[in-house]
């Protein structure tokens, strides 16, 4: 060993009090003789203290909210202990009593909506209004988490032989593993998607236009419905997404990995190789305010990060820094620019 | 938060100590694996783990150290699996802010030398200089978790601390 990291072993553990029998007179010993100890020491100090100073973890910071949000779902969808406890709904579907309002108005008001197949025994449905997003609790242990606007029918109990819930909207599903793995199915107007235990969205676009999904762990199949005017399927990995359009009758999967569909509940936007214009084009949507690139260059710029549904300035901001440019709001319309910089 | 709390309501318990502890605990797992998302999926299982158990935890060590412990033994574990990602992310690209006596410039160059500098370590070294200087775990624990000697671990952290000396001297942060 030499000297050099002998001292600096020593000063070490003088600073953090740990200094074994005998070495506390080592250290004495060469800063008494050693000419550059006071040096030494003064330089090593300093790496420590810069060091506390510039934390690699940078500024970020979770979102504390999201995140107790999160760990609450994990805990009643892993553990079914919560469920259980005498001072929570055995069935928690709605968390406030306007949803259940809701959802009662829906029952009564389901063959008014709902034009799928005939109702089955005990079908149950749940209805997203504006401002509440609810969670709903299958009897599998599979959770659906609705976007405002969103309706899902589903049956108290499945059958022996597959678990099927029809949907209207988006929602987002964490869908249980069965040991008998038994399939689940979600069906919407167009398509029908298959999984056996993931994490996935499914957005039924507005207007009868088709239908998206994103998958966020394990895979699903993507299938349009058998009705004799579209046929096709497409295999789903994490991370990956496909969108029905049913104006052309085009199913096509995103290229790219991408699976922002569920932004609006993970709270996350993730890309890998992303060109920027499309990151602008999500951030646009998810905001509802526009984004545009001063330079058109920037446009096929790939993007490997993760952006968080904070606000979109932050958002614009970052990317900026990475890509060394500057992010603007322009005065009156509200809009932002992002301008100069280059690719990385 | 003592153990009547955990018995009689440990769901309260729990948020808690998740509100005080979680951005800390990200932290630290951000620092070691290199990606927010996968600091973040850690943490929360640590967490979820502290739940699974709440009926049969050990009330001899406190709650906070015990996740702190796990959430650096999961991150080390993730290290054991999976390649470090060193990926340029918006978090960990853009730090603004500045130190002491630096400009904003300087300081960005700066966190990026240091940055780069522990990224660039052996594996061990890095991740005991990590465990020290930014969890304050002890030689001991470090010995433990990473599977090595202590007089090895007080090597690594030394090497470290040199390895950053010369960096900062040859960049002019720090007088030769």
């Amino acid at each position: 060993m030499t000297d050099e990291i002998r001292s600096a072993i020593l000063l070490h553990k003088e600073s953090t009090s740990s200094l074994e029998e005998g070495e506390r007179a080592e250290l004495d010993e060469w800063r008494r003789t050693d000419p550059s100890a006071g040096e030494t020491e003064a330089s090593i100090g300093a790496v420590w203290h810069l060091a506390a100073e510039a934390d690699p973890a940078g500024p970020w910071t979770p979102d504390l909210h999201a995140a107790w949000s999160r760990l609450q779902r994990r805990m009643e969808t892993e553990n079914p202990a919560v469920a259980d406890r005498t001072d929570a709904p055995r069935r928690r579907l709605f968390a406030s009593p306007l949803p259940w309002a809701a959802a009662v108005a829906a029952l009564l008001g389901i063959a008014l909506w709902w034009q799928l197949r005939p109702a089955a025994e005990s079908v149950r449905t749940a209805e997203a209004w504006a401002e509440n997003t609810p969670t709903v609790q299958l009897a599998d242990g599979s959770t659906v988490h609705l976007r405002a606007g969103a309706r899902l029918r589903y049956p108290e109990r499945f059958g022996e032989s597959e678990r099927t819930v029809q949907l209207e909207g988006e929602a987002f599903f964490e869908v249980s593993h069965l040991s008998d793995g038994q399939p689940f199915r979600v069906e919407t107007r167009h398509a029908q998607v298959e999984v056996l235990g993931t994490a996935f969205n499914v957005n039924e676009l507005t207007g009868g236009l088709g239908c998206a999904v994103s998958v966020h762990r394990g895979s699903v199949r993507f299938a349009l419905r058998s009705d004799g005017s579209a046929s096709g399927t497409v295999l789903l990995g994490a991370g990956e997404s496909a969108r029905y359009d049913a104006r052309a009758n085009r199913l096509t999967k995103t290229a790219g990995a991408s699976a922002n569909g569920g932004a609006w509940f993970t709270g996350e936007l993730s890309y890998r190789d992303a060109p920027l214009s499309r990151v602008l084009e999500e951030l646009q949507s998810e905001f509802g305010v526009s984004a545009t690139l001063d330079n058109g260059r920037w446009a096929d710029c790939p993007f490997t990060g993760r952006l968080y549904r904070k606000t979109l300035s932050e958002n614009l901001s970052a990317l900026a820094r990475v890509f060394g440019g500057r992010s603007e709001k322009e005065p009156g319309s509200g809009a932002y620019r992002l301008s100069g910089g280059r690719c990385r | 938060m003592d153990r009547l709390d955990w018995q009689q309501n440990p769901e309260k318990a729990l948020e808690e100590v998740f509100r005080s502890e979680y951005v800390h605990l990200c932290r630290s797992a951000l620092r070691l694996v290199g990606r927010s998302d996968v600091a973040e999926d850690l943490v929360q299982d640590a967490f979820l783990e502290v739940w699974r158990r709440r009926e049969n935890l050990d009330f001899r060590i406190s709650v906070q150290a015990y996740l702190r412990r796990a959430v650096a033994n999961r991150s080390l574990n993730y290290l054991r699996d999976n390649r470090r990602t060193t990926e340029l992310t918006p978090e960990i690209s853009a730090r603004p802010g500045h130190l002491n006596g630096e400009s904003p410039t300087e300081t960005a160059e700066l966190q990026r030398l240091i940055s780069d500098t522990i990224d660039r370590l052996p594996d061990k070294c890095r991740e005991a200089f990590l465990l020290s200087r930014y969890d304050g775990f002890s030689y001991k624990e470090i010995a433990e978790k990473l599977g090595i000697s202590v007089k090895t671990v007080e090597k690594h952290i030394a090497k470290g601390l040199l390895s950053l000396r010369n960096v900062l001297r040859a960049n002019h942060f720090l007088k030769k």
